[in-house]
């Protein structure tokens, strides 16, 4: 069904000013008084803070800076530095701004934030957005070339729209001169793509056409891994208690390969256990190791080794609470019990080193009976801060040193 | 008219009705309109739409509006503009509002913010699951992500909060639902999962935080319902299986609370002098006097609601279970139970038009019942073909329905 709405932007806008004050306004904008005036504003919403600091007098320049036309460069210019909500609001003030001017006036403007690789990926994403509307043939023209964009969302945007126009897998399969077309710009856009779910639909038309893509490998994740529990979390009391292997990684920045803990039952002694797994996904099942447990924690731990010292992210999944640990660091937390588990669910900055890095996680089991709620897994991979897996590598087997 | 689907509005008579929002005094301004009771007293429909399989024809069908990426939230009307939330984008980051001419479906502005909070949620929900609420000269949209914005009618943004940014931990990654409501110039929001749980008042005028409170560190898809108790006073009703407490929207503070198991899916309904908490069983209470507690009135093990909020007129409360609609009088006394037939899982609140009932199921498929006689009789049934998930508004004597796709209006052909 086709789209029966169009915008018709400013125009209707004009309505609410007349045309003298547009005109005042504008002029006052092009100013040296107009532009200081602007930069006030601007910098009233970069003061906006955690917790709601300053929103009153962002609200109070938002309203200046709409009614004086301001430049959408210089409006955007700082939201690549801007913490995320004085960005969206800057986002939204260009958002009125624009509409307030005829389409001819910002073209320019927009064209030039879109080609500014270095400019922020979701300004740039609205300026193309904003390009295009309506205009599905202008938004092809734009997103063309660029599945390797700096921007994330342009980027998966054109990866979707270079998947719309290569060669289907029925096609390619009559056809070979087609399938070698399509082999190489899914091969292509496999390397490209950063999102999980877009990976994932690049791969499985690749397994269509007959190469199985190692998507363990390809996302980065950790295979090999040490497991120990359980440990008690009956009334959810494990979250907080830092049972004996915590407590020696916290200290110590290891664990005792060989060492037995304490456990959950009366007089039980755990040791650690190896685990791995070669599942897509990479997650490792604690249920078949501990038997379906409930009301227990379990900790896993695992030495990787970086090819560099990086600033990057762990990004992680599990249905149960949990914490992480990189290199003895506190690096996420989240006391949140079975609301699904997905890759790249929780994302959290860190840094690795060159060399030898350890990792450990506390994972929570509780006593939810519900069928929905007897999942005991997770995944854990590092990226970069695009998705992009760093290519970390495992002993075999990993023993805990 | 058959086609008028795809009637295309001169751009020039739109432009003359849309350049200022007009008062239609029929503006449907939250989740369960105006009374928060999902009932439009005057309101006159038809009874049945269709809109063939191919999508090209459709009878009783004013316009379909094609919005971007998805939606669960319903819709909501002020004069001839009516407001619609989406969230699009690598997983759904983006929160859009859009503003729509009533008379056309040409859509008059999107403004989009990115989310600071996490935009996850079931498949079948969406970030943009809250209904926006408006006081007529602004829109309010919240987002599962926790992104709070304010626009006016004309787009302009007024104020912005992502108040994941302020709380860390907050996120329900099932999908958030809980509709804001307006309270004596207040945005009351709650957002409640296992983490780091809150409620907050918002100023309506400059997005300033009156005040947060802590709330159970439970998930609860439920909304806040305003109601205005028996000496004037306007509160703010939150309720949890915890129970349902009665905040001031200016202070936040507690004035009074009952230890009722509520329900953490479907809202609270407070209408002519009672409430209606819906739990394990539905339950009424008349007005509370000063700090007294409210009493309970009745209780009806048989209309407990499941998926969806009750809906109540000035004869019955309606409640749907299941592919069930059973009614009891406003006594509690249970006057009729109907089966829906094959309308599938209903997330959809119902709402009614004079005397007519419009329920949607998940697929897209609506059941008209006829509520004004002595059992609820079906009097239609048609396909949207889209999902829907959202409750629909009433807007003179059209429905404005919100598919996870589209915004549809559904009214008589002239």
């Amino acid at each position: 069904m086709p789209a029966s709405t169009t915008r018709f932007g400013w125009l209707h806008q004009t309505s609410h000013f007349t045309a003298l004050a547009m005109l005042a306004c504008l002029s006052l904008a092009a100013t040296g008084q107009g532009r200081a005036r602007a930069q006030e504003g601007i910098d009233a919403i970069l003061k906006i803070q955690r917790g709601g600091g300053g929103v009153a007098a962002a609200h109070a320049a938002a309203e200046k800076l709409i009614a004086s036309g301001s430049g959408l460069e210089s409006l955007l210019g700082k939201a690549g530095s801007a913490n995320p909500v004085a960005k969206n609001w800057l986002l939204s003030i260009a958002q009125a701004v624009a509409d307030r001017q005829p389409a001819g006036t910002t073209q320019a403007a927009l064209e030039r934030i879109l080609a500014n690789q270095a400019a922020d990926g979701e300004v740039r994403y609205w300026a193309l957005d904003r390009l295009a509307a309506g205009n599905t043939e202008l938004r092809e023209k734009l997103l063309d070339g660029r599945t390797e964009d700096s921007s994330l969302d342009i980027r998966f945007e054109a990866i979707q729209l270079v998947m719309k126009k290569l060669p289907s897998v029925e096609s390619a399969k009559a056809d070979e001169a087609l399938k070698q077309k399509a082999l190489v710009g899914y091969q292509q856009l496999l390397k490209a793509a950063r999102q999980h779910v877009q990976v994932n639909a690049v791969a499985d038309v690749l397994k269509e056409l007959g190469v199985e893509v190692n998507r363990r490998q390809q996302f980065g994740f950790i295979s090999n891994w040490q497991v120990v529990g359980p440990f008690d979390n009956r009334k959810e009391v494990g979250f907080d208690t830092v049972y004996k292997p915590e407590d020696e990684y916290a200290r110590s920045n290891k664990v005792t390969e060989k060492g037995t803990y304490p456990g959950k039952g009366e007089n039980s002694q755990v040791g650690w256990q190896p685990v791995s797994t070669d599942k897509p996904d990479g997650s490792i099942d604690l249920n078949p190791v501990f038997l379906n447990e409930k009301g227990a924690v379990v900790y896993a731990f695992t030495t990787i080794d970086s090819p560099a010292d990086l600033d990057c992210q762990v990004r992680f999944g599990s249905p149960n609470a949990n914490k992480i640990w990189v290199n003895g660091k506190p690096a996420n937390v989240n006391n949140v019990y079975h609301t699904g588990s997905q890759i790249d669910q929780y994302v959290a900055p860190t840094q690795l080193k060159r060399g030898a890095n350890t990792v450990l996680l506390k994972l929570c089991q509780n006593e939810q009976t519900e069928a929905w709620a007897q999942d005991f897994s997770f995944m854990v991979r590092f990226t970069d801060e695009t998705g992009l897996a760093i290519p970390v590598t495992q002993a075999v087997g990993n023993p805990a040193q | 008219m058959i086609r008028k689907i795809f009637r295309s509005a001169i751009v020039l008579s739109v432009m003359l009705t849309s350049a200022s929002p007009v008062c239609l005094g029929e503006d449907w301004l939250s989740f369960l309109g105006n009374g928060g009771n999902g009932f439009a007293p005057k309101a006159s429909l038809p009874v049945k739409f269709t809109v063939s399989a191919e999508g090209k024809s459709a009878e009783n069908v004013a316009w379909r509006s094609p919005l971007p990426g998805r939606a669960v939230s319903g819709p909501v009307t002020v004069g001839n503009r009516i407001f619609s939330t989406s969230s699009s984008g690598i997983e759904q980051r983006w929160c859009e509002v859009t503003c729509v001419d009533s008379q056309s479906g040409i859509q008059l502005w999107t403004r989009k913010v990115k989310a600071t909070g996490r935009p996850f949620c079931h498949p079948t929900s969406a970030n943009a699951a809250p209904t926006p609420c408006s006081d007529g000269e602004r829109v309010y949209a919240f987002f599962s992500s926790n992104d709070l914005v304010c626009y006016d009618l004309e787009g302009n943004l007024m104020w912005y909060r992502g108040l994941a940014y302020d709380n860390p931990k907050v996120g329900n990654d099932v999908g958030m639902s809980s509709s804001p409501v307006l309270a004596g110039g207040v945005v009351v929001v709650q957002s409640e999962c296992q983490a780091d749980s809150f409620a907050a008042g918002i100023d309506a005028k400059t997005g300033a935080t009156l005040w947060q409170i802590e709330r159970p560190r439970k998930a609860n898809w439920s909304s806040p319902a305003t109601l205005r108790g028996a000496d004037g006073q306007m509160v703010v009703l939150l309720q949890s299986s915890q129970g349902l407490s009665a905040i001031d929207p200016r202070s936040g503070s507690e004035v009074w609370k009952l230890d009722e198991k509520c329900s953490s899916v479907t809202t609270t309904v407070a209408v002519n002098g009672r409430f209606y908490i819906p739990g394990s069983n539905l339950k009424a209470f008349d007005l509370p006097r000063g700090l007294e507690a409210p009493k309970l009135l009745w209780e009806a093990p048989r209309v407990s609601p499941g998926n969806s909020s009750v809906v109540v007129t000035d004869k019955a409360v309606l409640a749907v279970k299941g592919s069930v609609l059973a009614a009891t009088d406003l006594d509690g006394k249970l006057l009729w139970q109907t089966r829906l037939g094959e309308i599938g899982s209903v997330w959809a609140s119902p709402v009614v038009a004079g005397d007519k009932l419009y329920i949607f199921g998940m697929k897209g498929r609506c059941v008209t019942v006829d509520v004004s006689g002595s059992e609820g009789k079906i009097v239609g049934e048609s396909e949207l073909g889209e999902e829907v998930l959202g409750s629909p508004a009433i807007i003179g004597n059209s429905l404005v329905v919100r598919s996870v796709d589209a915004l549809w209006k559904i009214a008589a052909d002239k």
